[in-house]
């Protein structure tokens, strides 16, 4: 297609699109009639907004002064590029009074109409205040040269002068007019305005010098008022360039003793070498923000300052887990090897913080050792530095200690070592080499509490199932008890029926711990939070069997009130007797009753929810079996809230 | 921080005067105060206080208010709302914390801006108002947390950074998930170029609605009970309806909602996707619409998809699936995708990724959700040392922006280009023309 080809379509499909435009338009300004619905008009008014032409301006302007649909014609004028919005909308300047005319004047600022500043500047010297407030805003936005010199005629005469000045400059800097903007901002702050405007201006003031606002900026970080000081340090981070952090480092240690410290984040906030220069002088002698930002922008000068100021500050122990300079880890592990044992514990934090691989030979040493609270601080630390090649050193050294808190802080290391592994489904297989390998039935139970967190980690493992149902006949009651607690954990209802049978063959305390298990799951299944194939009512009912005390009838009360079934609640109904356990029987059965009422068991049903109605403590229970036998469904808990 | 002065009673527009005269020297009147008020309980004395003020604190409100209130460098000194009962209950919950009289109620936002002694204010009022309340709150001096979406048009965004940039406040919007665990370690994946060179971002966003019809008229109430007018505020006038007011039913209306909803999620989920692609200071050039889906493309390239379904685990049939974007990974999820690997991630703070490799670089499991508290408590932090926080007013426009200029493409229902720099779209007048609405008579932008 040649250009003038092209050129020809883009002129039809603008004469289409505006002859679109002006049919709409008309079909809008008949909806905008006044005896149509207000809803209806104020309607065509926000569609003329949007496809409006110059035909809609007379229609809209007219409704200027009316109190309900004078902003929704705005809204349309406001706009629209048409000049007659302009005219229309200036015209309204001299026929509205109070806050119609306030939303014109805001109209016209929006437009930046230069053709409205003489009327603006008549109404932004007036008495009518709200007007004349909006006017000195309008000039302000509209911005030429003339519009803010009508502003700043105001100055000490309103007080809203100042602020729309302030306006007025700050678009000058924005638009990179920076002596202009200065000179604005300088009358702003020569104006007599106090509070934010003044703050503002000060700092305008400054930022449009640049680095000649440097000695203003250090006049007002020396000045007795705390606010002003405060922007002064605002004012470090906003003004850019390398002379200025110079400038500003130079004049550090002159500015107020009580200010350096916001100033030295400050400084930190903007970097560079001439900063790190002054955090690493005020870190040398202990300064807390200085001894902190190391941990930012520190270099490998900076890990001797803070290996020193160590014992005394906790800053210097965050930074030293944060800096990132290279050899940092390497550092570090060499000042554990020729610290004294006090030192030693924060340096182990700090290296297992940081997760230092490097350091694992030499933490898997230390949790060798006698010195229990090193040994402990190693064992926690190789949580973070262990990786999956360390497991066979951490499994021994678990093995070997007899202590239960050596092998809890063990496992965690052996967890975290397990759990570095990449393929997720891989992430079992060491702890299963090593659980079959195991030298003693000890050590095979011990071993199983990380491989249950792994397992539930990756959602279940087949492998480490077969090895559970195995370790189900071991010998060793320790092993057995472990193995269940595994199953009873397990991330899906897999091993609810190993579980039941365990509970219905076993002694304490295996009994209790797969019972537990097996009703969890089963709880799960029924409640629809688990898709595993399992008939949960047959295995609550071998539960039901089981049951020993309070605690375990609960678990099965609760169980039984996701399950639907005429048998639960039949099940259910005996519970209702059972002191401790009867209001939560209740519950269970208003729960589950609802599709029942309906069944062949109506009847049936219909005369346990009449029980609890005329016996049930708990006022919401009884209320939801009251409104089951009048027929309406109880009140669901409302849906939990959306989050923000 | 300011001296806390001590509160007196409720205020009335007729005492307001009265009252404000008497701020300054109120210090003086002997009072009964309690100790955690002097610092003696080892918490923080006033003079290093942020004396607070809340303004249209309801339930989103006060989840954001709680995090501020368990800082003991905070004092809630003043609340305001245009219902009599939020009013009572915000200050009954001050008065729990802090005593008898601590937190002065307001019916008009302006006198609580008027207060020398408030040092920043918590605005968690309905979309219509955010921008325009942050505006007069920013020229009042105050420092602000306001809740997102921060402003219902282009136009607004960029007034009220404007102003923000004008007057040199702190300002944070209530954009949280930048300060998020998982959601960072998300962004850290895709900007440090763990993923390859990153290819197409998605956010997650509400099925799109826009709504124009007026709930039938109801007798308007005391305006002490409830002051419709100032509910409208900058929004335009219509008849009253309780259900806006009190159930909030104001959500999805073009004169109260932002963005055909879109911002609801899109102002967290966009705002990832900017900081993710490193485009803090742009926003895509080009939205194309397509159904619910609304894809998007930089200048460099880079798509951004904003869409409601698709999202790993979605559940087919949800019944809010309907309504907003939920996956395996929780509500609200974004996904960065690059050339050698992908993250998803979303509320419930579990993360899906590829290669697996990548979890490598993630050590706290356990961290996630939507708590505001890290958020919040780094808007107090900058409060004091005048630092710039995470979603300041920059990253709210650009953010705000983007989302705007794809819902007016949707509302459209054809594709827009559009221009970062000028923050116009190209060639398109409707499209130009969406970009601001006239804020209602007296307010002033």
């Amino acid at each position: 297609m040649n250009r003038s080809c092209a050129l020809g379509l883009a002129l039809w499909w603008g004469a289409v699109l505006a002859a679109a435009d002006a049919g709409r338009t008309r079909e809008l300004l008949a909806q905008l009639q006044p005896d149509a619905p207000v809803a209806q008009r104020a309607r065509a008014c926000q569609q003329l907004a949007i496809v409006g032409t110059a035909e809609a301006v007379p229609a809209l302007a007219a409704l200027l002064a009316d109190g309900q649909l004078g902003h929704y014609a705005r809204e349309a004028l406001e706009v629209m590029a048409d000049p007659t919005a302009d005219a229309a909308l200036r015209d309204a300047l001299g026929r509205l009074q109070g806050p119609l005319l306030v939303g014109v004047i805001n109209s016209v600022g929006a437009r930046g109409d230069v053709a409205a500043a003489g009327a603006l500047g008549k109404i932004a010297a007036g008495r009518d205040a709200p007007a004349a407030a909006a006017a000195l805003r309008a000039l302000a936005r509209i911005g030429t040269p003339e519009s803010v010199a009508l502003v700043r005629t105001e100055l000490g005469r309103n007080r809203d002068a100042a602020a729309a000045l302030l306006h007025a400059a700050d678009r000058a800097l924005a638009a990179g007019r920076t002596a202009e903007a200065a000179v604005w901002f300088d009358d702003v702050r020569r104006s007599g305005t106090d509070g934010a405007v003044k703050f503002a201006a000060t700092r305008g003031a400054i930022l449009a010098r640049g680095a000649a606002g440097v000695p203003l900026l250090l006049e007002i970080a020396r000045a007795g008022e705390p606010a002003m000081r405060k922007l002064a340090v605002q004012v470090m981070r906003e003004l850019p360039g390398e002379p200025v952090t110079v400038a500003l480092v130079a004049e550090f240690e002159r500015l107020p003793a009580d200010l350096q410290p916001m100033a030295l984040a400050a400084l930190v906030d903007r970097g560079g070498p001439a900063v790190l220069a002054v955090v690493e002088r005020r870190a040398a002698v202990g300064d807390a923000v200085a001894l902190g930002a190391l941990g930012r922008i520190g270099g490998r000068s900076s890990l001797a300052l803070l290996l020193r100021a160590l014992p005394e500050s906790a800053e210097a122990r965050r930074s030293l887990v944060l800096i990132s300079t290279p050899g940092a880890d390497g550092l570090i592990l060499r000042a554990l090897q020729e610290a004294e044992p006090d030192a030693r514990l924060k340096l182990i934090g700090i290296l297992g913080d940081r997760g230092a691989v490097e350091a694992t030979p030499e933490l898997l040493s230390l949790a060798r050792g006698n010195n229990v609270t090193v040994r402990d601080a190693a064992l926690r630390a190789l949580a973070s530095t262990a990786r999956p090649g360390d497991l066979p050193a951490l499994i021994r050294l678990a093995a070997e200690s007899t202590e239960e808190n050596v092998r809890l802080l063990a496992d965690r290391a052996i967890y975290g070592a397990a759990m570095k592994i990449l393929e997720p489904e891989r992430r079992v297989d060491p702890l299963l080499v090593a659980v079959r390998n195991a030298r003693s039935a000890g050590e095979q139970g011990m071993l199983l509490r990380p491989l249950g967190a792994v397992v539930r980690t990756m959602g279940g493992s087949g492998e480490a199932l077969t090895l559970l149902r195995e370790l189900r006949s071991s010998a060793e009651m320790a092993v057995r008890k472990e193995a269940a607690k595994c199953l009873a954990d397990w991330p899906d209802a897999s091993p609810a029926v190993d579980l039941i049978a365990m509970a219905e063959n076993e002694p304490e305390p295996v009994r209790s711990v797969a019972l537990a298990g097996a009703v969890r799951l089963a709880g799960n299944v029924a409640a629809g939070r688990d898709k595993t194939p399992l008939d949960p009512l047959a295995l609550l009912v071998r539960a039901n069997r089981l049951v020993a005390n309070d605690a375990e009838r609960m678990g099965v009360v609760a169980a039984l009130g996701a399950v639907r079934r005429i048998e639960a609640l039949r099940m259910l109904e005996t519970y209702l007797t059972v002191e401790a356990v009867k209001t939560e029987a209740a519950l269970a059965i208003v729960q589950i009753a609802p599709p029942l009422l309906n069944g062949a068991n109506g009847a049936a049903v219909r005369i346990v929810l009449e029980r609890i109605a005329a016996t049930e403590r708990d006022a919401d229970v009884r209320q939801r079996a009251e409104q089951l036998l009048k027929g309406a469904a109880p009140a669901q808990k409302k849906a939990a809230k959306k989050k923000q | 921080m300011k001296r806390i002065p001590a509160p007196v009673r409720p205020t009335t527009r007729r005492t307001f005067l009265g009252q404000t005269l008497l701020v300054g020297g109120a210090a003086a009147l002997p009072l009964i105060v309690p100790g955690r008020v002097l610092g003696r309980d080892g918490g923080v004395a006033p003079s290093n206080r942020i004396a607070l003020g809340g303004i249209g604190i309801g339930p989103r409100g006060r989840q954001v208010l709680e995090t501020m209130l368990a800082e003991k460098d905070v004092q809630y000194v003043a609340t305001c709302d245009v219902q009599a009962a939020l009013r009572a209950s915000l200050t009954a919950r001050a008065e729990e914390i802090y005593g008898k009289g601590a937190c002065t109620a307001y019916r008009d936002f302006r006198e609580l801006l008027a207060r020398p002694d408030v040092d920043a204010v918590l605005i968690a009022t309905g979309d219509r108002w955010h921008a325009v309340a942050s505006m007069y709150a920013a020229r009042a001096g105050k420092d602000i947390y306001c809740e997102k979406p921060c402003g219902i048009t282009i136009g607004l965004c960029q007034s009220l950074s404007d102003t923000i940039r004008t007057t040199g406040r702190v300002f944070q919007a209530g954009t949280q998930r930048r300060n998020v665990p998982n959601f960072q370690f998300a962004v850290h994946l895709a900007r440090s170029g763990k993923l390859g060179r990153l290819h197409t971002l998605h956010a997650s966003i509400y099925k799109l609605q826009v709504l124009h019809d007026w709930l039938p008229a109801e007798p308007e109430p005391d305006p002490e009970v409830i002051d419709w007018n100032l509910w409208l505020g900058p929004a335009p006038w219509r008849p009253y309806n309780k259900a806006y007011v009190v159930d909030r039913r104001w959500r999805g209306y073009y004169d109260f909602d932002s963005g055909a909803k879109l911002h609801d999620w899109g102002a967290h989920t966009v705002d990832l996707c900017q900081w993710a692609g490193d485009c803090d200071g742009t926003v895509p050039v080009e939205y194309v619409p397509d159904g619910g889906t609304i894809y998007a493309r930089y200048a460099n390239g880079l798509k951004l998809v904003l869409r409601p379904s698709g999202w790993i685990g979605q559940p087919e049939a949800a019944p809010n699936a309907a309504n907003f974007a939920v996956g395996s990974t929780g509500t609200c999820p974004v996904r960065f995708e690059g050339d050698e690997g992908w993250v998803e991630t979303g509320d419930n703070g579990s993360i899906e990724l590829h290669p697996a490799s990548l979890r490598q670089e993630w050590r706290a499991f356990s961290m996630r959700g939507t708590d505001p508290a890290r958020h919040t408590r780094e808007f107090l932090d900058c409060v004091k040392s005048r630092a710039n926080p995470a979603a300041n007013h920059r990253v709210m426009r650009r953010t705000h922006v983007a989302c705007h200029a794809a819902a007016i493409a949707w509302q459209l229902g054809r594709p827009v280009k559009f221009d970062p720099a000028a923050e116009a779209f190209i060639g398109d007048d409707a499209a130009n023309r969406m970009r601001s609405r006239a804020v209602r008579e007296p307010w002033i932008v």
